[in-house]
């Protein structure tokens, strides 16, 4: 009945590393988001129009991309680490861990079209 | 209940009871010997009242001002009343540097000096800074210490375990018998060595600095295997007691200047004691303090006096003495830093306990006589270090350093020496006080018989004492021994049992507190903190001894031992401070 | 100093007896300066005697009485009740199992604390007198070495809740109290036992370790500092 500190062996340093590196991007990319898009229109109202503008350009594609990994990689690592806090069974962990990953897939899949896609409308 | 041989029956070289400073100290020692060394706590041993000493620990490392042995050999002489042996202290002040840098070694966070080394403070009665501290939280950075070095070496822990019987037959120590608070049943301890270290017997007074657990058990159980108990009447008063609540404030507030003042914003310590006013032995400040409140000078007449840290500044009371601060402001909503604390005296240390000589030996007679296998250190023994008042610190290293000498003894004892075998009906005694509690016919509650003993302890056998008040506790006692047999428990559960267990304690409580009246009404003399208001001075043609005290056929026997005086030029003098 | 009304409600639970733990309602009057300790041994002296509690030293450094009081981790001696008004609701720490009524288990907590070699480890020669320790060194650790080990971090974390194989705050603050000793030599193998998704990695830094401590511990600071020096050391 007594439950001790079980030791797993696998360590959680990379994944709070990581952790932390991914915020600290994510924070100077939402500074560059805010910067490019609100204050460089000058008084220009940003509308569909203009933001249509500016998907052309080459930094547009690079900036989106980095958000697109580090979010979800942020949020969903984040998310792990409180469904491991609370779920114990390996079968469960495996189930989440497994959806978790395959909505990683997807989303990263969707958000690279997506933005491939407005890149090329503006080509042509 | 019978006993289960698999599950509760243990064989252990050496058993050590209590888990304070004195025990881990020795079960450190033994378990490093390489032998089996288990230690048996009625509480975890982080809780051991050890970790309520605050001020510091008494070396004479000479990091701060010149000092030497032999100063602080005369400085524990002088503040012993000249009752302390001897022998014990020359052997004590030598070993009490070594104990500390072993502690320092083991990891304790020292406080330190500006070049890194151990820092030390002024206390009671000791002529140099002497004290070796931790803020002031000294006691508690030690027993964890040593609580952590006992796990690293594997010391085996019985934690939460009433013992309830020693197994003591032909003077030879067996074992003991204890209960398991956790889940209920007794266990047998078969030893070939067995350490009381059980610590103060200070909760026989209401008011106390003493922790719930300190009712005096190893003292109680000695008595009842029809052993001696030694010095019992001297009891420290510590002058800084949180008011009505009995709470140490350590002496360290005033090791870093703080003033005791009346009424009329007096330090009355100069009538007193001129030369070192506040910092004068405790035995001294208390009864200066308690004449002062007699006298009508105590704070708005009443019964207390005030600690005043004020003029120390924020910074140094916030630095130095963080845990003094919030215990007045927790317990009393006193800022400590606008306002001056409301103190009494409060029932502290025991000078007295279990005799022993310089080996820890436990012995049973004024001869010396050894009971083999049995020892004793720490608060619970009686050596006799302290005689008849203790300087401030020497408690700490008193613990650390007889323990650790205990520990050695015992090694080389249980090298030596077979198991003995176990007496017949070795759980007999231990089963009979449950059962006679869980069946009792009476309606007597523990609780009443314990508070009116308190009240009365406190009342009668405090700071002053004289012979009428004395009889009058004696009766009192007398009668609530006699309710103490109708005493019945209302939990008969087997998990936990806090009423079983304090029940058992108030036995003890009741008969070690006779033997303190006895002996301080045989003492007919003042000495350290003895003091009679009928016999106000020190008499050493009569009393320069002492007192040891059996229970024999329900009465208390007295008996008197030599007080060891090797050195001519600390012969008992005039004590002046 | 005046006498005043108090209820108090306490989680009572009997092995063997009750099924499940049960709410008692005492109504007594008790003067207005009492501590929660006070209110328990009121009802253990004189309204019933079968309740069980830990308690010692009266003074907050034993650590023993660290109980839940109207949903806050206190230790019972140190706590007036005028803090909480003149309702009580008195239970045992969250977390561990119940032994009886506010007894619980500890067990699991010293096991834990053991697994983090407490102690400390010291390859070096001895010096003859003490090891030279600056105070600034001294005072890197000088906080953690106040847990008084009551486990009122320990059950205040809901990261401790739902697993009960995480090492908890105690034994952490506790492995950085010997990493960060000038004077240790053990924290290579001490870091190692600790990084683990069930040692340093499962604290989220919620601070509610650092709420319940009694002895104001900046816990979470410290944890975060032991995360980065598991860090360090693995690059």
């Amino acid at each position: 009945m007594n439950k001790d500190f079980k030791q797993t062996s696998r360590s959680g340093s990379l994944a709070w590393l990581l952790q932390r590196i991914s915020a600290v991007i994510l924070f100077i990319l939402l500074m560059l988001h805010f910067v490019t898009y609100h204050f460089l229109g000058k008084g220009k109202p940003v509308n569909y129009h203009w933001v249509m503008s500016k998907v052309g350009n080459w930094w547009f594609p690079l900036l989106q991309f980095m958000f697109l990994i580090t979010a979800l990689y942020h949020g969903l690592n984040g998310l792990w680490s409180v469904l491991e806090d609370y779920t114990t069974s390996k079968t469960w962990r495996l189930v989440w861990y497994s959806l978790l990953l395959t909505v990683g897939v997807v989303l990263l899949f969707v958000g690279t079209l997506t933005i491939i896609k407005l890149y090329t409308l503006k080509i042509a | 209940m019978k006993i289960d041989e698999a599950r509760n029956y243990h064989k252990i070289d050496a058993v050590i009871v209590g888990a304070g400073l004195a025990g881990l100290r020795a079960a450190l020692e033994v378990a490093k010997s390489g032998l089996s060394a288990s230690v048996i706590s009625k509480v975890y041993p982080t809780r051991s009242h050890s970790g309520g000493a605050q001020g510091g620990i008494a070396a004479a490392l000479a990091n701060v001002g010149e000092d030497s042995p032999q100063l602080h050999m005369f400085d524990t002489i002088k503040g012993s009343d000249y009752l302390a042996d001897q022998d014990i202290i020359e052997l004590f002040v030598n070993e009490a540097i070594k104990t500390v840098y072993e502690f320092e070694h083991m990891g304790v966070p020292f406080s330190r000096t500006e070049d890194g080394r151990i820092n030390q403070r002024d206390f009671g009665g000791h002529s140099s800074p002497r004290a070796c501290f931790a803020q002031d939280v000294t006691g508690h950075v030690l027993l964890h210490t040593l609580y952590e070095q006992c796990l690293k070496h594997n010391v085996l822990f019985f934690n939460e375990f009433q013992v309830l019987s020693l197994l003591i037959e032909n003077d030879v120590a067996r074992g003991l018998v204890a209960w398991d608070i956790r889940q209920g049943g007794l266990h047998i301890f078969h030893a070939r060595a067995v350490l009381l270290a059980t610590g103060g017997y200070g909760r026989a007074w209401k008011v106390t600095s003493n922790a719930h657990a300190n009712t005096g058990d190893g003292v109680g159980l000695v008595l009842e295997a029809g052993l001696p108990l030694e010095d019992m009447e001297f009891v420290q008063f510590h002058p800084t007691g949180l008011y009505k609540h009995g709470i140490l404030l350590s002496e360290a507030a005033r090791g870093e200047g703080a003033y005791i003042i009346n009424d009329q914003g007096e330090r009355f310590m100069k009538k007193y004691a001129a030369a070192k006013m506040e910092l004068a032995p405790r035995d001294i400040v208390s009864r200066s303090e308690q004449t002062e409140i007699n006298e009508g000078r105590g704070i708005g007449g009443k019964d207390y006096v005030y600690l005043d840290l004020r003029h120390l500044g924020k910074e140094k009371i916030l630095q130095r003495l963080p845990q003094i601060y919030d215990l007045a402001l927790n317990y009393l909503k006193v800022d400590a830093i606008k306002d001056a604390v409301p103190i009494q005296p409060t029932a502290h240390y025991s000078m007295g306990g279990i005799p022993a000589n310089a080996h820890t030996e436990v012995i049973r007679d004024a001869k010396g006589t050894v009971v083999r296998g049995l020892y004793t250190a720490g608060e619970a023994s009686c050596l006799s270090l302290h005689g008849a008042n203790r300087l401030g610190c020497n408690s700490l290293q008193d613990a650390a350093t007889f323990g650790r000498i205990a520990g050695i003894r015992m090694g080389e004892f249980c090298r030596e020496n077979a198991y003995n075998d176990l007496p017949a009906e070795p759980l007999a005694k231990a089963q009979a006080k449950i059962d006679r509690l869980w069946q009792a016919p009476g309606k007597e509650k523990h609780a009443d018989i314990r508070e009116e003993l308190q009240v009365n302890m406190t009342k009668y056998m405090g700071v002053f004492r004289c012979e009428s008040e004395m009889l009058k506790m004696k009766a009192i006692i007398k009668e609530l021994q006699e309710r103490y047999r109708r005493v019945a428990v209302d939990d008969h559960g087997a998990a936990f049992n806090l009423d079983l267990i304090e029940a058992l304690e108030l036995e003890n409580l009741l008969s070690f507190s006779e033997v303190i009246v006895e002996g301080a009404l045989a003492r007919k003399e003042s000495r350290g903190a003895h003091f009679r208001t009928d016999f106000p001075k020190r008499d050493d043609g009569q009393w320069l001894k002492h007192t040891l005290a059996w229970r024999r056929d329900g009465k208390i026997v007295l008996d008197f031992g030599k007080v060891v005086v090797i050195y001519p030029q600390y012969q008992p003098q005039e004590r002046k401070y | 100093m005046a006498k005043i009304d108090i209820s108090v409600k306490i989680l009572r639970y009997l092995p063997g007896k009750d099924e499940k733990p049960r709410w008692q309602l005492f109504q007594f009057a008790i003067e207005d300066e009492a501590t929660i300790l006070d209110v328990l041994n009121e009802i253990h002296w004189q309204h019933d005697g079968t309740l069980s509690y830990r308690r010692s030293c009266r003074s907050s450094i034993c650590g023993s009485c660290a109980m839940k009081v109207n949903g806050r981790n206190v230790l019972a001696c140190e706590t007036p009740i005028h803090r909480f008004g003149t309702k009580l609701k008195i239970e045992p720490l969250s977390g561990f199992s119940i032994i009886k009524d506010l007894v619980v288990d500890l067990e699991p907590f010293f096991a834990k604390l053991k697994r983090i070699k407490p102690y400390l480890i010291v390859d070096k020669p001895l010096p003859d007198k003490e090891f030279i320790q600056s105070t600034a060194e001294l005072q890197a650790i000088g906080e953690s070495t106040l847990c008084i080990l009551c486990a009122a971090c320990s059950a205040a974390c809901p990261s401790s809740w739902p697993n009960q194989d995480y090492l908890g705050p105690a034994a952490l603050l506790k492995a950085y109290r010997f990493v960060f000793d000038s004077r240790d030599d053990g924290s290579d193998e001490r870091l190692e036992i600790i990084n683990d998704k069930n040692g340093v990695w499962r604290c989220h830094t919620i601070f509610n370790c650092m709420e319940a401590c009694p002895k104001k511990i900046k816990i979470t600071d410290y944890l975060s500092r032991l995360k980065v020096k598991v860090v360090e050391n693995s690059i």
